[in-house]
This record gives structure tokens, sequence and C-alpha cells, in this order.
């Protein structure tokens, strides 16, 4: 088989940092409304109808594609928030949508038979069948898979499971499968799954206390720096722990995911797309990640050597990791 | 890691370490009052936030700034000693004019520690948001502001690159007028005399404090 | 209502599965029982050869038998390993959506790993033939009774004891906390029945590991929400296993679901059974899951 072409698919928190991605060399932004449809539902952050209007015109003047992640899942009662989200992804002009829940991609797939479907990680398709019931139940096009497989996993994977794959290959890496982790909202009362939101801004405190920095989460203590050490996200998955009187990263040290020294293994691999994460990034991190990455997909599609950009200092901790690419990993 | 750093706002700290403080109220009110015009747009996506208050600590400067969102209006001035805001923002000149720029990734100056961010962090990450959202241009934003050209400040800036220099200039233009309307209908010679002297000595200040920066910037 | 007890999450050695099991039998007064490995597939990597003779007892005992499958399912032998539940003949419970594409068409239990949080994804998943589902613990109550009344011919199964799972992975924490790899872990999860204490820096207990999930480190403790939970509709719920005494847990529900014990004097009495650990109902209240809402217990 020959490997195809490796899509960049970029985020986009604001109309600005869509921009920056296209400018950047993304082949395609993905961004969300600005309301707990989409799983970066942060203040001051996503697209009202406007905007996505705007932002969508401008990609396809560039030639590129706009996904509208509507992954999160509703709450019972509340699923017509969703069911208008899809809508009016549809009516603007979306080249496709990003859908999690059951009842979300039934009514898309009911509703809207033309309307490209990509499965979101949130779904935590893990293995071919889970992905079968996506693909023959509400024809998905595209899977998003989670940030928890091998690279033989996924070679295997693309083989079996009769969709294009979309992996991650840069940015914050979760160790729980996504969209099953609750601990948040077990902290916060604010849902990861149903509000959009891991560690909610309004839950955060950061405080100086004396020499350290002490990051709070619903009042429960996450993690305390002394000074000058790198800092990590204020997520329960990335807290600083006790078990047996010995602290640590009990989950996962502060590091951030970067697969640009594996690029060629999943292009080998048949993967079609490369999600960078960082909705809630700043346009600054856009433009550098997508330059980067741009950069280094040019260089494989000619067979020119890497051109190696050091993304290191963007990244949680400072550290640098293949995440579960790598065997050793769990 | 510093993401495009520019040479502006090293001489940007230098003069707010030397411009006398009256006359860096009276810019920084010049500043907001343009900040109307310039981006009546992102203003009312930060009125969203109202009221909220933000204070900005340069670690290398003496001053600290103070930014108050109210529902119909958002000024920046000088914070008195003592103030308190919804979120203090302490870092380095650079790293705060970066971020407010959206030069900087806060989340990468956040994870190394060159930025602390306290206080209400719903208020900061929707501030942050908001103004990610816009390209703004401080620099260009107070030269906008700030008026007339009046030559004696921009003496002082002799060294300092252009984009500073004219904002010196205009802040010179400003002390000026201040020193007109406090003293009303006095001698413009003697003030001029007065001022020049001024100038004299925060040249010779400055001149001090960019050779210690120079050294300070030396890799050791 | 019924009480069904829910699958043991941690992982407790051959001999003491069997005795609980057996006492269950005998002794609990509950209407179903779940049996199967829902968290690791390294835990019993041969399947458990206790299950024959472990279900055939509970159901001689007038218990319903239930056969939980894993909650992370990514080898092709944890696929195998769901596959061949389905065909065991046994009831199921699918905890993966994997386990759903393979048992649709044939009744099955939902369990509360499966991300149904609304009335679309219930009934989508009723019309593949769930005849019982275990909502996720984010669901609160008032959002049950929108499950009960959107699929009335569904038996919505309210979680009214015990720690509740908060996040599943790939990875081992058990194994990680002694410095191992998943892949060469020694099963070091069987050393704390009761999951693993985590606690913050500042010394607050906080979640519970528990092989590659994490769970609450308080319990679920719902006696006094049994009356409202039926009058919404509810007429299951579920204990979920703890290293404790759950036969007289047991007979603590039943007797209060049966009018035998006033709800505060059940808790009074939980409270003797179960040690300091807090209680928390704070999502079936729409609240942090942590919270505990009502007189302190």
């Amino acid at each position: 088989m020959t490997p195809r072409y490796l899509e960049l698919v970029c985020p986009a928190g604001t109309p600005a940092a869509l921009r920056a991605a296209i400018e950047a060399g993304a082949d395609t932004v993905y961004c969300g409304f600005a309301d707990a449809t989409n799983a970066r539902n942060y203040p001051g952050l996503n697209f009202d109808r406007d905007d996505m209007k705007e932002g969508i015109a401008f990609a396809h003047r560039h030639g590129r594609h706009v996904l509208v992640a509507i992954n999160t899942f509703p709450r019972a009662g509340e699923t017509a928030i969703w069911h208008r989200a899809v809508d009016d992804a549809a009516a603007l002009g979306a080249d496709a949508v990003i859908l999690a829940d059951i009842g979300v991609l039934d009514y898309a797939s009911r509703r809207h038979p033309d309307l490209r479907l990509h499965l979101s990680v949130q779904a935590a398709a893990s293995n071919p069948i889970s992905l079968a019931f996506y693909r023959e139940r509400f024809g998905i096009r595209r899977a998003v898979l989670p940030r928890v497989l091998t690279v033989p996993e996924i070679a295997h994977m693309v083989a079996t499971m009769g969709v294009e794959a979309e992996v991650f290959a840069f940015g914050s890496l979760g160790t729980m499968t996504e969209g099953r982790c609750i601990l948040s909202s077990y902290m916060t009362g604010r849902s990861p799954s149903s509000d959009g939101v891991c560690a909610p801004a309004e839950h955060v405190r950061f405080d100086e206390e004396g020499e350290e920095m002490v990051i709070r989460l619903g009042g429960i203590t996450m993690n305390r720096f002394p000074r000058n050490q790198a800092a990590a996200y204020p997520t329960p998955c990335k807290a600083r722990l006790v078990t047996r009187g010995v602290p640590s990263y009990l989950f996962d040290e502060p590091v951030g995911l970067n697969v640009i020294d594996i690029l060629p293994s999943l292009k080998e691999a048949g993967v079609t797309a490369l999600k960078i994460e960082g909705r809630q990034r700043s346009r600054a991190y856009v433009t550098q990640v997508v330059r980067a990455f741009r950069a280094e997909l040019d260089a494989l599609d000619r067979g020119a050597p890497s051109p190696g950009i050091d993304l290191s200092g963007l990244v949680e901790g400072g550290k640098e990791t293949f995440g579960a690419y790598k065997k050793g990993w769990r | 890691m510093a993401i495009g750093l520019p040479a502006p706002v090293f001489s940007l700290g230098l003069l707010l370490r030397t411009l006398p403080r009256p006359i860096l109220a009276l810019a920084l009110r010049r500043v907001s009052a343009g900040l109307e015009h310039r981006h009546a747009a992102l203003l009312r996506r930060l009125a969203r936030l109202a009221p909220a208050t933000f204070l900005f600590e340069p670690q290398d400067v003496p001053e600290r700034f103070l930014l108050a969102i109210r529902p119909r209006a958002v000024t920046l001035g000088l914070a008195a000693a003592g103030t308190t805001a919804d979120v203090t923002m302490r870092g380095r000149l650079a790293t705060l004019i970066g971020l407010l720029e959206g030069r900087t990734d806060s989340d990468t100056v956040y994870f190394t520690r060159e930025l602390s961010v306290t206080g209400d962090t719903e208020k900061a990450v929707g501030f942050r948001n908001i103004l990610d959202g816009e390209a703004i241009n401080l620099i260009d934003d107070a030269l906008a502001a700030l008026g007339p050209l009046a030559r004696p400040m921009e003496r002082i800036a002799g060294r300092l690159d252009a984009r500073v220099r004219r904002i010196a200039g205009r802040v010179g233009a400003l002390g000026r007028e201040a020193h007109r309307a406090a003293h009303g209908g006095r001698d413009v010679m003697e003030d001029h005399r007065a001022i020049t002297a001024g100038i004299t000595a925060l040249d010779a200040r400055l001149a001090k404090l960019e050779r210690r920066g120079r050294r300070a910037a030396e890799p050791a | 209502m019924k009480i069904t007890l829910g699958p043991l999450m941690h992982h407790w050695s051959r001999e003491r599965r069997r005795d609980f099991y057996a006492r269950i039998a005998d002794e609990a007064p509950v209407d179903c029982v779940h049996l199967g490995e829902v968290v690791c597939s390294k835990r019993a990597p041969f399947g458990d050869p206790d299950l024959p003779a472990l279900s055939a007892r509970l159901q001689e005992a007038g218990k319903e038998v239930v056969f939980s499958t894993l909650a992370f399912v990514s080898s092709q032998r944890e696929i195998d390993d769901v596959l061949h539940r389905c065909d065991e003949g046994f009831l199921v419970e699918a905890n993966d959506v994997s386990c759903i594409n393979a048992i649709a068409g044939r009744p099955y239990v939902v369990g509360p790993m499966v991300n149904v949080f609304n009335e679309d994804s219930l009934t989508y998943v009723a019309r593949l033939g769930a005849i019982r589902v275990a909502p996720p613990p984010e669901v609160s109550h008032a959002g049950l009774a929108v499950f009960a009344r959107a699929a009335p011919l569904v038996d919505i199964e309210a979680t009214v004891f015990g720690r509740q799972t908060l996040s599943v992975a790939a990875r081992c924490y058990h194994a990680r906390s002694r410095g191992l790899h998943r892949d060469n872990c020694q099963i070091v999860c069987e050393q704390d029945p009761d999951g693993l204490p985590v606690s913050t820096l500042d010394g607050q207990p906080i979640v519970a590991v528990n092989g590659t999930q994490t769970m609450s480190h308080g319990y679920v403790a719902a006696l006094a929400d049994l009356a409202p939970l039926a009058r919404l509709g509810i007429r299951r719920v579920r204990l979920s296993p703890q290293d404790l005494d759950m036969i007289a847990i047991a007979t603590l529900y039943r007797d209060t679901i049966d009018g035998r014990l006033d709800p505060a004097e059940a808790l009074a009495r939980l409270r003797g059974l179960t040690g300091a650990v807090p209680y928390v109902n704070g999502y079936a209240r729409a609240r942090e899951g942590m919270a505990w809402v009502g007189e302190p217990a």
C-alpha cells in the first residue's frame, strides 16, 4: 500500500486561531460552538454562529476544511441543544461534524444523511468491533482513535476498521481513556462529558504560599510547585498524589505528546489524519505547532530529512513523550 | 521558551522605569481612551467579564498596572500602592506584553513559571481567551493614542529603537501639556528649561540603566 | 424493588472470591448477582475457573446471574473474551460498546461504564435489546426519572452503594504506584482488596486506585433515596461490592426498601459497618460527586 497524504488537522478556539492555523498550513481546522456541545467549553473561547459561518467561509476560500466538534454527551432532557448544533453545523457548511454520543450520532445520521460524520475520541472506540458499531449504524467516515494504542495496534485497527483513522500528533495527553473520566466532576460538579470542561476555570485556584505555588481544583490540592519547577495543568490526571506515603505523579507526569520523530511509522500504519490538540491554547501556539508540522510533513512527502523543529518549549512540563504509541507506556 | 521577544519591549521597560509617574499615568489614560476607537469589538467582548479588575505586575519595572473592566468602559492605569484586583498577573514586562498582544502562549509561560496568575481563574482564562481572539499591538496602540510629537523627549530615546522612540516623543509632549495645564500662564520658556533639565537627568539615568541592562543580557 | 449485587470491581484472591459468593448465595437478600471481570484482562488470563460452579450455586439459591464484561477492550484477547461471554447463554452486562455490538439483537444489560447519558442513547441501546441499564455515575436522580419515563420497559438500575468508577484507562496505576509496567504488573492490585487509597499532598484522601481504574474514595450510601427512587419509577438498585460485610449491608438495604427499617436508622447502622470512609451522593443531586447532601452520616 502506498502511504497516503497525511492530513493536518488543527485546533482553533477562536476565529483568530482558525485564520492563524490556515495561514500556518493547516489542511483542516476543527472548532466548536461556544457552549457545552464541545469538549473545550472554556470562558471566552469558541465560535458563535456568525463566527462559525465566517470561519468556514474563510477556510473554504483557502481550499481548506472545517470540522465542527459536537463531541460531548447531552444530559437527560438536554438533547435539543446538541440537535441544534448539528443542524447549524450542517447549514453553515461544515465539512464534517465530530460526534461522540450514540443519540446524537443517531440523530445526525437520520436527519442529515449527507453530512460527513467523524467519531470523536470521546467515544473511546478502542477496538475494531466498537468501530464497526459506529460505522455500520451511523455511517461514520472517520474515527479519532483513543490515545492509548501503540503504533502496531493502530496499524491493525486501520487494516480492519473500514473508516479513516485520525490520531493525535501533538499536545496535552490525558492518561485516562477519553470520554471515560469524570474525576474532574467528582471534585467540581461540572462534567468533562456533559459540560465539555475538565478542571473548569471557576473551580481552579493558583495560590502563592511562601515559596510554593499551590494549585487547587474544587478546593482539593492538585499540586504544590517549588519556585522554578515546571508546572502542570490543574487537571486531576496531572495531580501529584500520595500512595503509601509516597508522593508522585500517580497518573502521569506533566508531559506533552509529540509524534514528529515517529511520523514515518504513523504514515506507514495507514493513518489518514494527524490531529493537533489545543483548542484552549493561544494562536501563538497554533501558529508555531502548525508551521512546524507543515514543514515536517512537507519534508516527509518529498523524502527530505526532518527539519527537526523543537517544540518542547510549548508542551506541559517542557517535556515531550510518544505516549502510548511506544510500548511500555501502560 | 521566549516567543518572538521583540526589541521594543526591552526599551519600553527602560522607558517605564525612567518616566515620571504623572506623565505615565496621563499616557495610560490616553492609551485606554484610544482603545475604544481601535478595538471596539474587543472591548465589547471584554465587557462580558465585567465587573473585573486585572493587576499586572511586571517584575522588572517598578510600576504596577490596573486594568478595570466595567460594563461600559475599560480603563488602564497605574495601580496605587496596596491595590488588589480579581486577578493578578506577574511576570517580566516582555512576557506580559507578549501575552496581551497574543504573541506569547500563556500556557507555555505558565508551564515554565515565567507567568504567575493568582485570583479568579475564570476571569483570567476568559480574559486570555477573549484577548487572544483579536490581534492587538500595544505599542502601535500607544503610538496612536498619544497624540502630537515633541522633540525634547525624543532625545532621551536616542538610543532606543524607532517605535519606542516615537512613543517617548509623544509621552514627552504629553508631559509638557500636563505641565502647562498644571501651571497655567507661567513662562513657557521657564517650563521648557525645567523640562529640559529634567530630561537631561533622565537621560543620564537611562544611559546607566541601559548599560546595566546590556550587561545583564550578556551570557555569563 | 429488586437488589442487584454488581460486579466485583476489586481483585480478590480466588479463595476469597469463592467464599464471598458462596455466602452471598446462602445469606444475602439480593435478587441478582453479577460475576465476571470488568477492570483488567490480566487478572483472570484464562478466565475464572470457578465461574461455572459459582454461577450454578447462585442460581440454585434463586438468584439471577449476569456476566459482566470488560470496560476496556483493545487487545485481541480482550475482544475474544467479550465475544466468548456473549455466547455462554447467560445474561451479559456490556461495559464497552464492542459488547453491545456483539450482543445486539439478544437481551442484555448496559453497565455504568457505557456512556448512556440521555434518553436518546437509552432508547437506542434499548432498540438493540437492552432490557436493563445501569447509567453512569454522573446521571443524577432527576436524570434517572427522565430515563424511566423515556423507556418504561427498560429497568433503570440506580447504584445505591459502593465506590463509583471515576476513570477507565489502558495504563495500570496500581502497577505504576509500585514502579512497574502493566505488562509486568505482578498483579499487585490484589494487595488492596478495597482499592489503593490515594491522598492529596495535604493528606486528604480523595480517590482509590483499582488497577487501571480510579474510584471514588467515598462510598455512595443512598439509603435515604430508596423510597424517592421507587417513586421515580426505579425498580432496581445496585450495590457495588466492597471489602465489607456485604451481607449485612444488603440486609440493611432490603429492610429499608421493605419498610422494616427507617432510612436514618439504616444509615446509622451502615456507618457501623463501613468505618470512617466518607459517604457521597453529590452526583445523584447534580452536584460534585464527592459531596454529601443531607444529615451527616
